[in-house]
C-alpha cells in the first residue's frame, strides 16, 4: 500500500503497479498557507473585549459552570455566633473557650519556634511515646530555628 | 388582643442622663400578618443613639474572622524528607552539575524551602471595650437605618413555612431576617417555619454580634432580649474593673 499526499486530496492505492503514473504531491507554488484552522469571520472583532460574533449561534460561548455559593448554609449563617458571649452572657464563658483546634494553639499566637516549644511543653512526652521519629524532627527542628533566630542574618530576621 | 393593647407604654431606662433624650421604637407582634403596632418603648440612648464608628464595626469584624483561625497547612523542608542524603554522585570528573543531595529544594521529590509550617493560629484578642463599642455601633446603625424591629414575643399561630413569607413581604424585612431571643428554646412554630426559608436565621441574646447583625438584612429583637441587652451593656459600660484587662494565656 502507498500513501500519496496532493495539495488537495488523499489517494491511496492497494497495488503499486498502477501508481507508476503519479507523482509525489507537493504544495503549487504561490500559495501561502498562514494560521491553518484559523478562521477569519469566526471571531467578532467589533468590540472591546474579545468575544464570539452574537449571531453565530453554532458555538456556545466558553463558561465555567455556575457554582452556587451557598451563603445561607447553617455553618455561614451562623458565623460569628457567641463572639461576645463574655458581655452578652453571664460571664462564665469567654469565646476563647470555645476555638476548635489544637490545644497548644487556642488561644495563643507566635512564631515557629514559640509553637514548636509550646507542642513539646503540652504533649512532648505522648509524641515521645507514640512516635519518636516525630518527636525527634520537632527537637531537630527547633535546633535549626535558634540558630536561625539567634546568629543568621545576626539575629535580625525572624 | 384589640381590648389589651397598647401592651408596652414605657421602660425604666437604667444611668439615663439628663442631658441625653431616649430613642423610640414601636413595638409589632407576629402574630398577624398586617403591620400592627402593639406600643412603644424607650430605647437607651448610649447604646441606640452612639456616634457611628464604622473603623470600629470593620475592626470588630475582622477580629471576629481572624481570631479563631487555624491554618492547618504544613510541608516538609528536606530535613524531615524521607530517603537517603546520599551524595549522587561524585564531585568530579563526570561532567555533570556538582551536587550533595537528592533532597535538596531544586530537586524533584526533594524538600521545599520556606513552606507553610505546621498548624498556626492567627489569634489576637479585641479590646473588650472596643468589642462593646462594635456592638452599640452595629445596633444604632440597623435602628437608624429602619433595620431593627422590636416584637412582644416569637410566637406565630401556625407552623407553615407561607405564613413566615407573606409576613416578611408584607413588612419588606428584606430577604434575611435574624430573630433573637432571650431563651435558648425557641417556640416550635418559628422554628420549623425558619428551616424551610434560607436566610431565616434564629439565635439567642448572647449569641448575638457584629457580623451576623450586619450580615441579615433586618434584626429582630424582643422585648426580653432587649432587656437583657441593655442590662448587660450597661453594666459594662459602667465598670471600669474590666478595663486594660489583659487575656491570660493557657499554661500546661
Amino acid at each position: 500500500m502507498i500513501r500519496m499526499w496532493s495539495n488537495t486530496f488523499q489517494i491511496m492505492v492497494n497495488k503499486p503497479t498502477y501508481c507508476f503514473n503519479l507523482t509525489r504531491g507537493y504544495k503549487t507554488r504561490g500559495e501561502y498557507f498562514r494560521n491553518i484552522g484559523y478562521e477569519y469571520n469566526k471571531v467578532y472583532k467589533g468590540g472591546l473585549l474579545p468575544r464570539l460574533d452574537p449571531k453565530d449561534d453554532s458555538i456556545p460561548i466558553p463558561m465555567p459552570i455556575f457554582k452556587s455559593k451557598k451563603s445561607w448554609s447553617e455553618k455561614k449563617a451562623t458565623f460569628g455566633q457567641n463572639d461576645y458571649i463574655d458581655i452578652l452572657g453571664d460571664g462564665s464563658v469567654n469565646p476563647v473557650d470555645l476555638i476548635n483546634g489544637p490545644k497548644w494553639l487556642v488561644g495563643f499566637r507566635g512564631n515557629e519556634l514559640q509553637r514548636l516549644s509550646r507542642q513539646l511543653r503540652f504533649e512532648g512526652s505522648q509524641i515521645r511515646a507514640k512516635n519518636s521519629n516525630k518527636f525527634h524532627e520537632i527537637n531537630k527542628r527547633i535546633k535549626y530555628l535558634m540558630w536561625r533566630y539567634n546568629h543568621k542574618f545576626g539575629g535580625l530576621k525572624k | 388582643m384589640a381590648s389589651t393593647l397598647p401592651l408596652i407604654t414605657s421602660r425604666n431606662l437604667w444611668k439615663l442622663s439628663p442631658l441625653q433624650k431616649p430613642v423610640q421604637s414601636w413595638v409589632e407582634t407576629l402574630a398577624q400578618v398586617e403591620d400592627k403596632k402593639v406600643g412603644l418603648v424607650d430605647l437607651h440612648p448610649k447604646i441606640f443613639a452612639v456616634s457611628p464608628r464604622l473603623d470600629i464595626l470593620a475592626k470588630n469584624v475582622y477580629w471576629q474572622h481572624q481570631y479563631k483561625k487555624i491554618d492547618y497547612r504544613w510541608v516538609p523542608t528536606r530535613a524531615e524528607m524521607p530517603g537517603r542524603n546520599k551524595k549522587p554522585w561524585q564531585q568530579k570528573g563526570l561532567g555533570k552539575a556538582r551536587h550533595g543531595s537528592r533532597l535538596s529544594p531544586q530537586w524533584m521529590h526533594g524538600g521545599v524551602a520556606h513552606g507553610p509550617r505546621g498548624p498556626k493560629s492567627y489569634f489576637f484578642m479585641e479590646g473588650f471595650y472596643q468589642r462593646i463599642a462594635g456592638l452599640t455601633t452595629a445596633l444604632t446603625v440597623k435602628f437608624h437605618q429602619n433595620d431593627l424591629h422590636i416584637v412582644d414575643s416569637l410566637d406565630i399561630p401556625t407552623e407553615n413555612f407561607q405564613y413566615m413569607e407573606q409576613l416578611i413581604n408584607e413588612r419588606f424585612w428584606g430577604p434575611s431576617v435574624l430573630f433573637v431571643d432571650d431563651t435558648d428554646m425557641m417556640p416550635f412554630n418559628i422554628t420549623a417555619a425558619c428551616s424551610k426559608i434560607k436566610g431565616l436565621t434564629l439565635m439567642p441574646t448572647y449569641g448575638l454580634n457584629v457580623y451576623s447583625m450586619l450580615k441579615h438584612n433586618t434584626l429582630v429583637l424582643t422585648t426580653k432580649s432587649l432587656d437583657k441587652l441593655e442590662e448587660n451593656l450597661l453594666y459594662y459600660l459602667h465598670h471600669s474593673q474590666f478595663r486594660n484587662s489583659p487575656f491570660i494565656k493557657k499554661v500546661a
